[in-house]
């Protein structure tokens, strides 16, 4: 529901730089951009889709012709002769990497491991049906092909855990590594009133019981009843429950506990991994300062000259004017808002962008490569000021190229290269003082 | 008008991305609550289907109304609003209605015992009390009242008013909501903010009032809760029209006003009234420059763990209370992880869901354990208590923390003064 949009703004906030989006390309452009000494504040509606996703960084499964990826560097430092107007062409691919490296180490300062098992080359992991999907940056928790090479591996599951199939990930398994005895079983949870047995448990539950240290031990105690120790099996595949604040010490005290190696597999959405990512990146920003202002809808953008002055922003009963020297959409595509469908075309809603790509979605073809037309340095094509990362981006598409996060990332990395040597503004005012 | 009524608009948008089963606090510790995207979409989807009350409101209770659902949403779906929507319309009159007076009308049951309140403090302790309290109206015994000061706010003020001697020259007004906690519970509350706007050369205007009616809406006497609300606005329209702006310092109230008063209670007056309405923080940060300005606050060094209250997180103007602090030399602040406290205003009152009401809470109170800080610092009073009385810190609000960096900060100005 949009909101009147024109009323008059209650009062103005100014900073260097106003991100609007809190997907995984506006937090994390929040990040690089403060890194660099800006002042910077994010809005957004609502939370980015990455919440929902498995946390993965999925960065190329095949090239927009379809051709699978082997080499990765070599594949992405093709991309500005063969496709110039696609984000990777723009950002080829040493942003990538880059930022790859910079959010491995971000959230590692905050006690999330990320891993790139191999760095020029996609990691098979797996995915909450027990099949298996090219990705590049991972958790370190994520059960992968390499770590499944064994003679025995165990499923386990809660019973009543809604959001994960034991039976199902171990078939399709047993069909991807026939050399391998995969076996499933399912470990109680403690009793409690509550509709436990009843198979709702859902797997945010579970996880925030993991961050509990009592309660810690009583399901891991469980999950150790449960593992069919006469099939001998050398890794344990679990759901990714394992805590959601107290992550790494969760799966650590399962593995010293079990004595084996222990591995996630994602859960359907509402998703653990993805929910423990966006948490992650989230409080980054607040250590950095950085507001993150959600139920903030950008209804419509102050433009002239080709300059974008300021974004009228909906908060509760009344209008906030955010005045910054650049601004940067992160608004997502369909799903997250950014672009909507007015009469069957697409439209970018915010600074009526000027769009490129196609978008058409029937029984027979799903085409989306739609999205903001942008320079080689992401400006949008029309403004000077405005940049834009992330799935907003015309010129690919990230379900059939199975690059979605990555995009999101290497796009964000580009947009620091491009605001490389602005300043942050230290003029005494009063939006600076506090910094 | 049937405020309870749910329109197809409010729902037909959903995604079904589950955003809102991620963050919901209670889906998260209790397996029988459906969470927002059931109980709000789904179910007011059904309830418009079917043209009848949903099932099971029993369940539905147990939304804390924390209103994370609304913030994350992609698809502008409010899940909190259409779960209260329902709980009006399958309202049954199961609970005590001893226990909702007492909790629903705080305005009330303040003005009676701050007729005697050392009296009802000592009372409110006594462990009999309390057990009494949980059986006969069903409030958890091991829950402590907030103490009732023994001069309310508004009395204080009174005197204030009629003595105040203008150090400063009056060149802009300024209304203050209380509301009941800062009324009654923490008038020096009340006082700090009144200060530490008459020195900046505001005049502090008290207008009469009552209950903003979140307490009566969540108990389910959502008539009454809308009549509080349409006496509210017709004290506060006038100022408003004379362009006065409208200060709260409990975000609860702040947030009823900005939201609830216009968009589910849809009353005259609102929409102009919720334009003009300010935190107290986000007032001084957007209003106040020379508050903003360098040097405006002395030091004050203490180690704060600041806890945001899911109220003030709901509108939409960020954390003002976090740039704020921000601001003050010497401070170390640590910003908490978002999570719900538990308490929910009333909520955490009542018996069967005392247990439940921790539960969200624990990570939140381990986190502050972790932090050792000097004092937590949240913006709500039933936060407030909930956390003090679960880790033990002394809790304060930020205007509390502003007005002692304003009196550093005097203080040294007359340091400076005497050593010339
Ligand atoms: C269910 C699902 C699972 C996925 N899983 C994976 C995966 O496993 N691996 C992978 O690599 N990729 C995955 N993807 C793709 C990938 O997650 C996205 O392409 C990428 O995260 C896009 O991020 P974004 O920040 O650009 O957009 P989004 O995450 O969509 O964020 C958009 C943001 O903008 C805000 N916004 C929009 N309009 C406005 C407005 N007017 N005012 C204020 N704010 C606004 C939204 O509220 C939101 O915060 C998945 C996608 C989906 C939908
Ligand atoms: S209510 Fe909103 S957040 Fe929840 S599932 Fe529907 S669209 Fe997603
Ligand atoms: S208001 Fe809070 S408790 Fe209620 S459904 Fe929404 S997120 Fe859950």
């Amino acid at each position: 529901m949009l909101k009147e949009s024109v009323q008059v703004p209650a009062y103005e906030r100014t900073f260097d730089i106003v991100v609007v989006g809190a997907g995984l390309a506006g937090l994390f452009t929040a990040a690089l951009l403060s890194k660099m000494g800006m002042r910077v504040a994010v809005i957004a509606k609502g939370a980015g889709v990455v919440v929902a996703s498995t946390g993965f960084i999925d960065v190329l499964r095949r090239t927009p012709a379809g051709e699978p990826v082997e080499d990765l560097k070599a594949t992405l430092s093709q991309f500005k002769t063969h496709w110039p107007d696609h984000p990777y062409g723009r950002t080829g691919w040493e942003a990538l990497a880059a930022a790859e490296n910079y959010l491995a180490e971000l959230l590692s300062s905050i006690g999330l491991k990320y891993i790139t098992p191999c760095q020029t080359a996609n990691t098979r992991a797996l995915t909450p049906l027990g099949t298996l999907k090219q990705t590049h940056l991972l958790p370190a928790s994520a059960a992968t092909t390499e770590t499944l090479k064994k003679k025995s591996v165990a499923v386990i599951s809660f019973d009543g855990l809604l959001d994960f199939n034991p039976s199902l990930v171990q078939s399709n398994l047993a069909g991807l590594f026939p050399g391998t005895k995969i076996t499933w079983a399912l470990a109680s949870l403690p009793q409690r009133k509550g509709s436990y047995q009843s198979g709702n448990v859902k797997s945010l539950t579970i996880a925030r019981e993991f961050d509990d240290e009592e309660q810690r031990e009583i399901l891991i105690k469980s999950l150790k009843e449960a593992i069919p120790w006469r099939e001998k099996p050398e890794v344990v595949l679990v759901p990714a429950v394992l805590g959601l604040k107290k992550h790494f010490a969760s799966w650590q005290a399962l593995r010293k506990h079990l004595g084996m190696e222990v591995f996630e597999v994602p859960v359907l959405p509402p998703s653990v991994a993805g929910a423990r990512l966006f948490n992650s990146l989230k409080s980054v920003l607040d250590t950095r300062k950085v507001p993150v202002n959600l139920n903030c809808q950008a209804l419509s953008a102050g433009a002239a000259g080709g300059e974008v002055k300021y974004i009228d922003v909906a908060s509760e009963g009344k209008i906030i004017r955010y005045r910054a020297r650049y601004f940067i959409l992160a608004t997502g595509g369909l799903i997250g808002g950014g672009l909507i469908e007015v009469n069957g075309q697409l439209c970018e809603p915010l600074c009526y962008s000027p769009l490129t790509g196609a978008f058409r979605l029937n029984y027979q073809s799903f085409v989306y490569n739609a999205g903001v037309a942008v320079d080689d340095n992401l400006r949008v094509q029309g403004f000077s000021n405005l940049l834009a990362c992330g799935r907003i981006l015309g010129g690919y598409n990230p379900y059939y190229e199975g690059c979605g996060n990555g995009i999101a990332l290497a796009t964000a990395m580009k947009i620091s290269t491009t605001l490389e040597g602005e300043t942050g503004h230290e003029c005494g005012c009063y939006s600076c003082a506090g910094i | 008008m049937n405020v309870a009524a749910i329109h197809a608009q409010e729902f037909e948008a959903c995604q079904k991305c589950t955003l809102c089963e991620s963050f919901c606090p209670v889906l998260q510790v209790e397996p029988s609550f459906p969470g927002p995207k059931m109980a709000g979409a789904n179910g007011a989807r059904l309830v418009h289907l079917q043209e009848k009350g949903p099932a099971a409101v029993g369940t539905l209770d147990l939304c804390t109304d924390c209103r994370t659902c609304n913030l994350v949403c992609p698809s502008g779906i409010k899940p909190a609003t259409l779960i209260l929507k329902q709980r009006w319309q399958g309202r049954s009159s199961r609970v005590s209605i001893i226990r909702n007076s007492v909790l629903s009308r705080p305005d009330r049951i303040g003005k009676i015992i701050s007729l005697w309140p050392s009296v009802v403090n000592w009372t409110l302790k006594q462990k009999m009390t309390r057990r009494v309290a949980e059986r006969v109206i069903g409030i958890a015994a091991a829950r402590s009242f907030p103490a009732y000061a023994p001069v309310t706010f508004r009395r204080w003020y009174a005197r204030h008013a009629s003595a105040l001697q203008k150090q400063v020259a009056v060149t802009r007004k300024v209304v203050f909501f209380h509301g009941c906690y800062a009324n009654f519970n923490r008038p020096d509350l009340g006082r700090h903010l009144v200060q530490v706007l008459e020195n900046v050369g505001y005049e502090v205007i008290v207008p009469k009032q009552k209950c903003c009616g979140l307490p009566l809406s969540l108990n389910g006497d959502i008539e009454a809760a809308r009549n509080l609300a349409r006496d509210n606005l017709e004290c506060i329209l006038p100022y408003v029209e004379k362009g006065m702006p409208i200060v709260f310092t409990c975000p609860s109230c702040a947030s009823m006003f900005k939201s609830y008063y216009v968009d589910v209670f849809d009353l005259p007056g609102a929409v102009e009234v919720a334009k003009n309405c300010f935190d107290a923080c986000e007032f001084i940060l957007n209003q106040i420059p020379e508050h903003i300005k360098q040097n405006a606050f002395g030091p004050v060094a203490m180690k704060i763990a600041y806890h945001t209250p899911c109220h003030l997180r709901a509108q939409g103007i960020g954390t003002p209370a976090v740039e704020l602090l921000f601001l003050i030399p010497a401070i170390k602040l640590h910003v908490l992880g978002n999570n719900c406290c538990g308490m929910a205003g009333t909520y955490g009152f009542k018996a069967e869901k005392y247990d439940l009401s921790l539960k969200i809470g624990t990570s939140l109170f381990q986190e502050i354990k972790e932090c050792q800080p000097d004092k937590v610092v949240t913006d709500c009073g039933t936060c407030a208590l909930q956390i003090g009385e679960n880790t033990g810190y002394t809790v304060i609000h930020p205007i509390d923390l502003l007005f002692q960096a304003l009196e550093a900060s005097r203080a040294m100005v007359k340091q400076v003064e005497a050593a010339r």
